[in-house]
């Protein structure tokens, strides 16, 4: 398997297709969010604002990707009876740097987040990507990539989500005023309870456009 | 194919892991906290500073900016019965902290969560004095309970110490789009401009759940949905504005000499 990679690797260069299919299929058929429905529980948390989700967005991806790199640069070194305490050690410290350097370039971001930002280290996309993925016969690189793609298709339903719940809740996007006065604002849809509506609508969509994510069972 | 590779010692491997992420992590904090703490202030100073009319047409844009305006303020700290203590005047305040509670580097420092630790003579409360061109303007800290967690406001009064001339709110923890509206919806703090904190000696400012009375000076529209909050920011103001009556009573006494 270690040599078809590396294989694989030399025939496609650094975006082969099978490093394109890493990055698009989380974004669609294999998204984290809507087909294999994993962190659930920050899309609740942090949609009720598109500028808050864009912060939690960009801070998965770059843990994602970076302890995917990590975790697939140590693997073979990596005591198997330990490995997951090494994964959480280094998903920690990667989570702590996001808080660190968000406090210090981008507070008002810091002062919503700081809490959200702390719960990454339990969200399931990361970790289920490193045990899947960057623990198996994988390159650094396409662990990489594994991880900024998952992040991605995390991301871009949050950011998604956001848009639906500030548009009909708070009657602004990304703080800007953009419905009617006459509009009046439904309190719902700031709640949390209104994504999981609007998650179900998501996936009920996604599978009504493309039948064969429907599981057959 | 060799046999598989023997594993490292366990506990010499997360020995190292540790150690690597400790440095990485300490060597990042050492670098980044100064501009955090910094980061810190400049938001308490804005938080302030907002309080001050719009028509002083303060410059609240950047953190230089802030932090320039900021020094238009003069801070001191007042207790209970009255006593004022000066930026000068720190020691007496950190040499009556007990309970725990923390002593200050400089009175900016000063802080009403570290003051609920001590015992009730000893706790000192901010006032921030403002001189502009529109008048002079008293900025005041109180602080209670929402519905989930602390709240907290700076409340600047006019001259007379009475009037409302702007207020602050923030929370830890309220429902956003009901309760966190005190702090997000401009309707409810506009509200508050012009209502009057004392009716003679009793504080009488208070959230209502509905539209006040027309010529009502003291009562305010309250959000729909967020009763306990709003009740919360009545028992807070109720609380927090008696801790500075005998200091505006030792002011409007000075007056009228």
């Amino acid at each position: 398997m270690a040599d078809t990679a590396v294989e694989a690797k030399k025939r496609g260069g650094l975006f082969g297709k099978e490093e394109k299919k890493l990055i698009k299929d989380p974004l669609h058929s294999d998204n984290p969010v809507t087909i294999q429905v994993l962190g659930i529980c920050s899309a609740l948390a942090v949609t009720s604002q598109v500028y808050k989700s864009l912060v939690m967005a960009v801070a998965l991806i770059f843990v994602c990707a970076f302890s995917s790199l990590i975790i697939s640069l140590l693997r073979k070194s990596i005591p198997s009876s330990i490995r997951m305490i090494v994964q959480l050690l280094v998903i920690a410290s990667l989570v702590q740097i996001v808080d660190i350097v968000l406090g210090a370039l981008a507070y008002s971001a810091y002062e919503q987040l700081s809490v959200f930002i702390g719960l990454i280290i339990t969200n399931c996309i990361v970790m289920g990507r490193l045990e899947a993925f960057a623990m198996g016969e994988n390159t650094p690189w396409q662990a990489f990539l594994d991880g900024i793609g998952n992040g991605l298709g995390y991301g871009w339903i949050l950011v998604a989500m956001a848009v639906v719940r500030e548009i009909f809740g708070k009657g602004t996007l990304v703080g800007y005023s953009i419905m009617p006065d006459s509009y009046v604002l439904n309190n719902l849809m700031v709640l949390p309870a209104s994504s999981l509506f609007v998650i179900g609508v998501f996936i009920w969509i996604q599978r009504a456009l493309d039948p064969s994510l429907v599981d057959k069972s | 194919m060799e046999k598989q590779k023997k594993e490292m010692n366990v506990y010499v491997y997360v020995a190292l892991m540790t150690t690597v992420i400790a440095f990485v992590l300490s060597g990042l904090f050492t670098f980044l906290n100064p501009k955090f703490v910094a980061n810190k202030a400049t938001a308490k100073r804005k938080a302030i500073l907002q309080c001050i009319p719009k028509d002083e047409n303060l410059d609240l844009s950047s953190s230089n900016t802030i932090n320039e305006e900021y020094k238009k303020i003069t801070m001191q700290a007042v207790s209970e019965s009255g006593t004022v203590y000066t930026a000068e005047e720190l020691d007496q305040i950190n040499g009556m902290a007990d309970g725990g509670a923390k002593t200050y580097a400089n009175l900016e420092k000063l802080d009403l969560a570290n003051e609920e630790k001590k015992a009730q003579k000893n706790r000192v409360y901010p006032v921030y004095t403002y001189q502009g061109e529109t008048g002079k303007y008293y900025v005041v800290a109180i602080r209670g309970n929402g519905l989930w967690d602390k709240i907290w406001a700076y409340i600047a009064l006019k001259e007379d110490l009475n009037t409302i001339a702007g207020v602050y709110f923030d929370h830890k923890g309220e429902t956003p789009g009901l309760g966190a509206e005190i702090k997000d919806s401009e309707d409810f703090k506009s509200d508050f401009l012009g209502k009057k904190v004392f009716d003679k000696a009793a504080v009488a400012v208070a959230v209502i759940k509905r539209e006040p009375a027309a010529g009502n000076e003291y009562h305010v529209k309250g959000i729909s949905g967020a009763t306990i909050t709003c009740d919360g920011v009545t028992e807070m103001f109720d609380r927090g504005m008696k801790y500075y009556e005998k200091y505006f009573e030792g002011i409007k006494a000075k007056k009228e000499l």
